[in-house]
């Protein structure tokens, strides 16, 4: 899963070589959330804590 | 006093100096990986894709021509990071806790990432503050060889933390 984020950014490499701006930005926004969700989930799950 | 042309390129410059002192951490803490062979927790493994958010702003302006919206990117990055590194610098911040791998010049590596990422918003202000200065109409040109030389190093290091990163965490969210 944690592969998958860095891959979001690979993919975004690969969108500005196409010259797609908007989805490249978006797409590292989206990438940026998803990270958050996976320090949220390192957070609760050392806690143990079922959410 | 510069010419907006003069600014334009001044920026773009900084902004290529950015990404290649970002590439620099991320290729430095990749080195000590597997010279030390620590392997990265998942906490510092999101650091690295702060790190590479941040770098991702710079990269933008450099193919798109400098906007607002790219810097934000890497404001949001850097926020981000250095939340991520706070978290672990307080996991282990009591005195008879364990720390996570050795440390540089006096230093934890999560704690030399909160200085990178703190002085990431510093850079980026800065930038911003010579964006007022050199907002001139953006013409489409083809990339020059330092651009091409940042998005290579770029590459090679997201190309690099897939394949390892999944080679130690395979499809789970990793542990540690």
């Amino acid at each position: 899963m944690m592969a998958a984020l860095f891959l979001l950014f690979g993919i975004c490499l690969f969108l500005i070589i196409t010259k797609e701006r908007k989805p490249a930005l978006y797409l590292a926004l989206v990438n940026l959330v998803l990270c958050f969700l996976m320090l949220l989930h390192h957070a609760t799950s050392i806690l143990e804590i079922r959410l | 006093m510069l010419s907006l042309n003069h600014t334009g390129s001044l920026q773009k410059t900084l902004n290529a100096l950015f990404i290649m002192v970002i590439c620099g951490v991320l290729l430095s803490g990749y080195s000590y990986q597997f010279l030390k062979a620590e392997l990265p927790c998942p906490l510092c493994m999101l650091q690295r894709l702060a790190m590479i958010g941040v770098a991702m702003g710079p990269l933008l302006n450099l193919s798109f021509g400098i906007r607002m919206e790219h810097y934000a990117l890497s404001l949001f990055s850097c926020v981000f990071g250095a939340a991520v590194s706070l978290r672990q610098i307080a996991l282990h911040v009591c005195r008879n806790f364990s720390t996570f791998g050795e440390p540089v010049l006096g230093f934890d590596l999560y704690v030399w990432a909160f200085i990178v990422f703190t002085c990431s918003i510093f850079a980026v202000a800065l930038l911003l503050f010579l964006y007022g200065f050199g907002k001139e109409k953006e013409i489409p040109h083809e990339p020059s060889p330092l651009n091409k030389v940042v998005f290579g190093l770029l590459a090679l290091v997201v190309v690099g933390n897939i394949v390892t990163t999944f080679m130690e965490c395979g499809f789970s969210p990793c542990k540690g």
